[in-house]
């Protein structure tokens, strides 16, 4: 009989779990009852795992003592403590029966009913007031909008069915005050996505200078066809098709940062569009592979 | 000299500086003011008492005169355990298969010579090191006895700590 846990009392195999890296008495935990209970047991194994949770490293080896540990564990817990939301507000956007969309972008949350009212996000300790107003609401039957406070821009999307083909448009307001934008050259950007009758607008998306329109021929369906826009020229920089994506983003004004997955599979890669530097009439790319077991 | 016995009557006559190696052996002669020792943890009768007995000696022998760690010390301590190296003599000494090693571990707690019971105990560790709880069952002959919820539950209180 050679079995550890029964020619070893408890007590000397918790002495052996000690003395092991972290992830080594993770892995020991599920071995048997016997070690499990141990590691249960033992508070300085016990001790490791809370300095771990808390992103702190138990280091004897480097002159820290249990004593220090065990300080920078109670800092830890009285920082975590001393959180508090410094102010809190619930706002009224649900409902009954109506459907009710709410954005926000650059510290502004924006809920369109009937009208639109806009809530900069405000806090008293970095000295930024609240502030609610209303704006009108351009359109009747509203597919989806999106905001970028930094040019007061507030881009309102609606699409109709016609013979077969989906028609977009896109109403560009002040955000401020819900009249055109002065920077727009023109208030409403039309697109005609030809014999995309049954696809839906999945998301819009706006920056200082561009606009991103996505469509998806059903909805959640990750293979989406996207039109980039300067919004404030009203011009239609690039289309681009079957961008299997996961998320996208703004980097900043121009660049976008898209998770792709082309083709459903799960080797995934981060790319990211430069909507100002073309190539062969498409926008740049630049392709960061990732290895399946991240996800 | 000092005389230790063994509890299958086998009699080891070693250097007081030997067997001061054992602290309880070291604190039982001070205690009674005797040249011999009795280790009462070899009366227990369950081991082959003699084979881990030499080896303990060895490892006392190879060792004799070196400065006993202090018990008082909590650092020093913690750093022994902390590292995980052993050193060349330790390492081949302690190459034996497991029940040798086991044995030596126990004797090496009961007779209280702490650098050997740690080299023991770091053995093990080092064993147990990058290994899936499957393969230190089938390395140490450990039963799962693990239900499926309880294995499941385990995993999922790990998840948090899991590298990507």
């Amino acid at each position: 009989m050679t079995d550890l846990t029964q020619r070893l009392p408890p007590e000397l195999l918790a002495k052996i779990l000690e003395r092991v890296s972290f992830p080594d008495v993770l892995r020991s935990k599920q071995v048997n009852r016997v070690f499990r209970d141990v590691i249960l047991a033992s508070p300085l194994i016990q001790h490791k795992i809370e300095l771990r949770a808390a992103g702190l490293e138990y280091n004897a080896a480097a002159g820290i003592s249990l004593v220090d540990s065990r300080n920078a564990l109670l800092q830890y817990r009285s920082n975590l403590d001393s959180l508090r939301p410094v102010e809190k507000r619930s706002f009224e956007i649900l409902q009954a029966g109506k459907v009710v969309h709410a954005r926000s972008g650059g510290g502004a949350f924006a809920i369109a009913k009937d009208s639109v009212q806009v809530f900069t996000l405000g806090s008293a300790s970095r000295g930024i007031p609240h502030k609610e107003w209303e704006i009108p609401l351009p359109v009747t039957d509203l597919e989806d909008f999106c905001l970028y406070p930094g040019d007061d821009v507030i881009a309102f999307v609606e699409k109709q069915r016609v013979d077969g083909d989906l028609q977009v448009k896109i109403h560009l307001r002040s955000l401020s005050d819900g009249e055109h934008h002065p920077a727009a050259l023109v208030s409403t950007i039309q697109h005609c996505w030809r014999g995309a009758e049954t696809y839906a607008i999945s998301s819009v998306l706006i920056s200082s200078s561009r606009l991103v329109e996505c469509i998806a021929e059903l909805p959640g369906n990750t293979m989406e066809h996207l039109a980039i826009w300067d919004w404030k020229k009203g011009q239609l920089l690039f289309e681009l098709e079957d961008y299997s994506r996961v998320s996208v983003e703004f980097i900043d004004e121009h660049r976008l940062f898209f998770n792709l997955d082309p083709w459903g599979s799960r080797a995934q890669s981060l790319v990211v569009v430069d909507t100002e530097k073309v190539m062969g009439g498409a926008p740049m790319r630049t392709t960061f592979h990732l290895s399946t077991h991240l996800f | 000299m000092v005389l230790l016995v063994t509890s299958d009557n086998k009699n080891f006559v070693v250097d007081r500086e030997v067997a001061d190696r054992s602290v309880f052996v070291k604190n039982t002669l001070e205690a009674r003011g005797l040249s011999i020792a009795t280790p009462p943890m070899l009366n227990g009768g369950c081991f082959e008492l003699t084979s881990p007995f030499l080896q303990v000696l060895e490892y006392c022998q190879h060792h004799r005169g070196e400065p006993l760690p202090t018990t008082d010390d909590a650092n020093a301590d913690e750093n022994r355990k902390r590292t995980t190296d052993i050193g060349e003599w330790d390492r081949k000494f302690i190459t034996v298969d497991h029940e040798m090693l086991f044995e030596i571990i126990l004797a090496a707690n009961y007779l209280d010579i702490k650098p050997l019971l740690d080299v023991g105990c770091k053995t093990i560790g080092n064993m147990v090191k990058g290994k899936s709880p499957e393969e230190v069952r089938k390395l140490f002959d450990i039963v799962n006895d693990f239900t499926p919820e309880e294995e499941a539950q385990i995993k999922k209180e790990n998840e948090w700590a899991e590298d990507p």
